[in-house]
């Protein structure tokens, strides 16, 4: 039990929503064949790090223990789909703290839960998560002081098959990369960079090493092959729907296949926006008690949104 | 009957005769096929992994590994130390578990110099620690906190460990009011605590090897397109799981022991690991030490072989027979493409015990002869013509012994009861077909012959003959020498060299004849109160119990039981087979309630358990701020919403509580150690609460399915499983050899004469562990038909062979004489070759082996005395004439030595 609470606090769905994007988003910036495996990742990273201030997402996870059928990838039982909308603002001085809310829709057994986040960029400053569970109509708040938050250890986003690892950018110091390849690669130009935890990062990671398949003129990754610490295969992204949205390339549907419990995650974007207007009031506690005064701010974000 | 058994005389006579002109022809054969037999043994396989034990359809078996598929490995390492200073909550106790557990943590942050020159590990075993999944100990371990409406979870003990006790006190205070901890992490007087370490060990995915390296720019088959529903058709890829090879526990425990071991934490500590590694890793070093034994128990053989018959031939070639047959099981058993279990070993003891009696008794026989004055190839003859039969019945009743295991129907005792009796019969065609070939080559007693025929043939067979006996004399001679010139001076090279022999065994019929009633009475009466012991003993098989009370495993599994959760563990598996129905308050209550009935009903073997349940309502109780909501919610949607952040937080650590679609989750029960026989009860009964519990839900649930498993579990049910089938097989062997003895030996008469000699060997190593309370296990059990079958043979050698001499003199005095001082000179040889080499077994720690070693050694020494003095006094007594016409019937010993 005390374990989970912690785990969780860290996964706040504010890292969940927008670090998932994160690491396929990246501006126009046409590839240059003469990069090092390093240097384009840097690309990547640095383009993947311009801000995305006030976003509305709606994304809808899908997951099930998956099977071949006719050679293709099918769920073999019934999938359990959850429905979630996000909204965030970056605030504070230098808009360096950010603020997000995020309620579920679906399952039913599950609507109406809300979490809502504050993260400071003042480092002397704890991050706070309130909890609502509606069926119990409680909130909390989570508390987990920074400075005892050492642990890096992968946590899972909403108990799918998506992890806060997966879903991480920067730290690029803690890897080294190494090109394996050019070439053409469902019809874009790739470079596939394998990425291998140096060693004081491994004893924190569940991979042995990843290898990224990047589309080099958009910067954006199109797969990821996940290996163990005894270089088998174990997990793979593959990244589907790539669109330009509000001048950034992404991939509106993720796919994580874990190919050792056979579970597949899909996670759909059916929604998202950037620069939309929300207020700061609604993302406060009454946001997650208050039903009517949710909705009512739901309804004007779902109406802005495209 | 009698006419086969004539018959059988001549023929086994004749063998010798007949085959030596077509002895090249029988070598080549020999040796043909022994290079097929050791092609196929180059490919044999030892399967040691657990799951070998049970079928594969075996329910049980089922039910772990789709436990293992759910929730993952259920076998870890439990370290638990003790503080020397009496306090686990001390600073100093603190660092250095705190170290331990940042190096077992961040093992990979360590250089491999490092690892070398501090741990002493090179890298392929510091590599096994990648099994670890988890570590948690009190300097890492969080507790839940909830005040003000702040849920948070800081570690019990500070990163930084305070120095002053008065901060170190409230924190140990802090840490006994947290519900989970106690037991689990320290024990409530404080002197203990525990490490532990989580593993994958048993839960390690097979993943499959790809067939071509595909190029990286290859796409592969995917979609993304699953919003709806489900296919039926989906086909998902089983998940095989690595076997659990001792092999990967014996490295990890190696790192393990190296990074607790060190002089600074031992001076602190005392540490007492608990787990299957732990286990596993003990039981290697007691097999090594075992194999040491073997090795002393075979140079005792021969030793002794080499005093006895004071020729190399006699080492060597009952030698060959083991070695021959052995290569034929395992070559066999290889071409058939069987893996074999360790029961390979006692394959491997039965068949010394067996290829030693069978040629000591032809090569006894052989020199009686010899040193009666008959020439080399009419001694031969003899000795086959007095021995083959006997041996042909011995070697018929060990394999039906053997068969007999048959019937219990496990997979693995068929298939060694199987392999045994080929054994048996690989040493019979050895000792028949093969020997008087080698015996004409080279025998004991070698005198030159003079005759010149085909000199020239025979000069090189003779020169590798000579220097392949020369190399081995002067091999055992290394060793042999000291012992030999060291036992002349003691007096034991009369001893050994069994000059004492015949003058003795001419002694016995007269000594018989005089106490001939007290013999009887003094035999009859241990026969009955070894029956009496034998109807008291418990089979009964106890982890700890297998090993000498100085090995430390004992001293754990005592402090683990008495102080911390348990040393055992079983898992009760709850499959409502429905989506979201562990969310049902109503499983989830059911669950709740066994948990509460069988920790209050089985308070000698339950510590404590651990569920769903649990978690529910202490999240429940948190969440809503109050003691009065420490119970399962009504309402579906609020449990569904506590486990949300279950669920959401860790799904590995959920997953390993409930499954993917909450229809399956399982209780998990810690359990102190006791033996097979306490637990099969105690399973038959938690199983009855488990169905008087879910019963109910029938209705909601028709395909529930509760059931009780765990590697523990089915460990206990496994040694019952094997004690109760052993002993139905052990039966069924006893009845199936006095038959064919009966039916042999041509006679009801002498059938009944000579099972009651058998029986008192057997009864007596049962009576005795009867009586002196030692619990029958699993390996005991396992080893009484091999006793039986050793002690039985010298004791069909001796009726059979008077049968036959009756037959041919009918004359009971002559027979008997004649019978004593033949087979009794072959009999005690072996009973002092095979007793002495089976004491070696006595000093091994591994009590299971131990007690094969007494209790072998003594039947087989017992049943030496039954041969000798009861036997004849129960001839002298009744005056049997197995079915003898016109026998004469003076036994008058007395009148004649006088």
């Amino acid at each position: 039990m005390n374990k989970l609470i912690l785990t969780y606090s860290k996964s706040t769905l504010l890292t969940v929503v927008l670090g998932t994007f994160l690491i396929i988003q990246a501006p126009n910036v046409y590839a240059e064949n003469n990069l090092s495996a390093r240097e384009i990742m840097e690309k990547v990273d640095v383009e993947s790090r311009k801000s995305t201030d006030s976003a509305f997402t709606r994304m809808k996870l899908t997951t099930c223990k998956y099977g071949l059928s006719g050679g293709k990838v099918k769920c073999a039982e019934k999938a359990r789909v959850k429905l979630i909308e996000n909204a965030q603002i970056n605030t504070g001085e230098g808009n360096q703290d950010t603020k997000s809310i995020a309620i579920i829709l679906e399952p039913s057994s599950e609507k109406g839960i809300g979490m809502l986040s504050y993260s400071y960029d003042d480092s002397d400053r704890d991050n706070e998560t309130w909890l609502y569970l509606s069926a119990l109509g409680k909130v909390k708040r989570i508390s987990v002081r920074n400075s005892d938050d050492e642990e890096t250890e992968s946590a899972s986003i909403f108990g799918t098959e998506m992890t806060t690892e997966d879903q991480e950018t920067g730290k690029l110091d803690d890897y080294t990369y190494e090109l394996l390849e050019f070439g053409t690669f469902r019809g874009r130009e790739v470079a596939v960079i394998e990425a291998t935890p140096k060693k004081h990062r491994i004893s924190k990671s569940s991979y042995g090493k990843t290898q990224n398949w990047i589309d080099t003129e958009r910067l954006i990754t199109l797969k990821v092959q996940m290996f163990d610490k005894y270089n088998n295969p174990i997990k793979k992204l593959e990244v589907g729907k790539v669109e330009k949205i509000n001048d950034v390339w992404m991939g509106r549907s993720l796919t994580f296949f874990n190919t050792v419990s056979n579970r597949l995650t899909n996670m759909k974007l059916e929604a998202i926006n950037f620069d939309m207007d929300i207020k700061e009031d609604f993302l406060t506690q009454r946001a997650l008690t208050d039903q009517a005064f949710r909705e009512k701010f739901l309804k004007d974000l779902r109406k802005q949104a495209k | 009957m009698k006419n086969l058994l004539l018959y059988l005389n001549h023929y086994f006579a004749k063998v010798p005769g007949k085959l030596i002109p077509y002895r090249k022809t029988v070598l080549a054969l020999a040796l043909l096929s022994t290079i097929f037999m050791g092609y196929g043994a180059s490919r044999f396989v030892l399967d040691t992994s657990f799951d070998v034990w049970f079928s594969e359809s075996d329910p049980a078996i089922e039910a772990l590994e789709d436990f293992r598929d759910q929730f993952g490995s259920d076998d870890g390492l439990f370290i638990v130390y003790e503080a020397k200073d009496g306090d686990v909550f001390s600073n100093k106790s603190l660092t250095l578990v705190s170290e331990i557990t940042e190096v077992l943590d961040n093992y990979r942050q360590i250089s491999d110099d490092v690892w070398l020159e501090k741990y002493g590990l090179t890298p392929d075993i510091v590599e096994s620690l990648t099994h670890i999944k988890r570590v948690q100990s009190l300097s890492n371990i969080r507790i839940q906190k909830n005040e003000d409406d702040v849920l948070s979870s800081p570690r019990l003990v500070p990163k930084k460990i305070p120095i002053d006790a008065i901060t170190l006190s409230q924190i140990s205070s802090e840490a006994d009011n947290q519900p989970s901890l106690p037991l689990f992490m320290f024990s409530k007087d404080h002197r203990f605590g525990a490490i532990s370490i989580q593993t994958d060990f048993g839960a390690i995915p097979v993943v499959q090897e790809l067939n071509d390296e595909p190029s990286l720019l290859d796409d592969d088959e995917w979609s993304d397109d699953f919003d709806e529903g489900m296919d039926d058709n989906a086909v998902i890829q089983k998940i095989e799981y690595q076997s659990d090879e001792p092999g990967l526990y014996i490295p990890f425990m190696k790192a393990i022991t190296a990074v607790i071991e060190q002089p600074k934490m031992t001076e602190h500590f005392t540490f007492y690991p608990i787990g299957n590694a732990a286990m596993i890793s003990l039981a290697m070093g007691t097999l090594i030490q075992a194999g040491f034994l073997l090795v002393g128990m075979v140079v005792i053989i021969n030793l002794l072989l080499w005093s006895l018959f004071r020729s190399a031939s006699a080492v060597v070639l009952p030698q060959l027979a083991i070695g021959l047959s052995i290569l034929f099981v395992i070559g066999g058993l290889s071409w058939l493409n069987l893996a074999s279990t360790t029961l390979i070993a006692l394959t491997v003891m039965l068949i010394i015990a067996v290829g030693v009696a069978d040629c000591v008794h032809v090569m006894s026989s052989y020199l009686f002869f010899r040193r009666d004055g008959k020439e080399h190839d009419e001694a031969l003859s003899m000795a086959y013509g007095k021995t083959g039969v006997p041996i042909l019945l011995t070697t018929i009743t060990t394999m039906a012994g053997m068969s007999s295991l048959a019937v219990t129907g496990m997979p693995m005792f068929v298939q060694f009861g199987f392999s045994s009796a080929a054994g048996v019969f690989f040493a019979f065609l050895y000792t028949i077909y093969l020997l008087p070939v080698l015996l004409n080559y080279w025998h004991p007693m070698q005198i030159k012959k003079t005759q010149a025929i085909s000199e020239n043939r025979k000069t090189g067979i003779r020169l590798l003959v000579f220097l392949l006996k020369s190399r081995m004399v002067s091999f055992l001679c290394f060793f042999a020498n000291p012992i030999v010139k060291l036992s002349k001076r003691m007096g034991l090279n009369w001893l050994l060299g069994a000059e004492w022999l015949q003058p003795l065994l001419n002694r016995i019929p007269a000594f018989v004849e005089r106490f001939r009633y007290s013999i009887a009475i003094i035999f009859v009466s241990v026969f009955v109160i070894c029956l009496y012991g034998a109807t008291q003993v418990k089979i009964d098989s106890n982890l700890v119990e297998l090993y000498s009370d100085d090995v430390p495993i004992g001293q754990a599994y005592e402090i683990v039981d008495e102080h911390m959760m348990g040393t055992g563990n079983m898992v009760i598996v709850i499959d409502t087979a429905s989506s979201d129905g562990i969310m049902d308050p109503d499983v989830l209550n059911s669950m709740n309630r066994l948990q509460n009935t069988i920790e209050e009903n089985y308070s000698e073997f339950i510590i404590r358990t651990n569920s769903l349940a649990d978690l529910v309502i202490d999240t429940h109780a948190i969440m809503q701020d109050s003691e009065d909501y420490r119970n399962i919610p009504d309402s579906q949607i609020a449990v569904s919403q506590l486990l949300y952040l279950f669920n959401s937080s860790n799904p590995e650590e959920r997953r390993a509580l409930v499954s993917d679609d909450y229809s399956k989750s399982h209780i998990s029960v810690q359990l102190k150690n006791a033996g097979s026989n306490e637990y099969k009860e105690f399973f038959n009964d938690i199983q009855r609460d488990i169905n008087k519990e879910f019963n109910g839900l029938k209705d909601q649930y028709p395909d529930i399915k509760v059931q009780i498993t765990g590697s523990f579990a089915l460990m206990m049910r496994l040694a019952d499983d094997i004690s109760k089938n052993q002993f139905k097989s052990l039966a069924i062997a006893a009845v199936v050899i006095s038959l064919l003895l009966m039916v042999t030996l041509g006679s009801f008469q002498a059938g009944v004469m000579s099972i009651i000699p058998n029986l008192i060997p057997a009864s007596l190593a049962f009576g005795l562990m009867g009586l002196l309370g030692v619990p029958l296990d699993t390996d005991t059990l396992m080893i009484a038909p091999l006793i039986i079958g050793i002690a039985v043979d010298d004791t069909i050698h001796f009726i059979s062979h008077y049968r036959m001499s009756l037959a041919q003199n009918h004359n009971m005095k002559l027979a008997l004489v004649e019978t004593i001082n033949e087979v009794g000179q072959a009999v005690t040889f072996t009973t002092l070759i095979l007793g002495c080499g089976f004491l070696m077994l006595t000093f091994s720690d591994y009590l299971g082996l131990a007690k094969i070693g007494t209790f072998g050694s003594l039947a087989i020494f017992v049943a030496l005395l039954c041969d000798l003095l009861f036997f004849p006094a129960l001839i002298m007594i009744f005056k049997p004439k197995f079915g003898q016409k016109d026998v004469e019937d003076n036994l008058n010993f007395i009148e004649a030595t006088k």
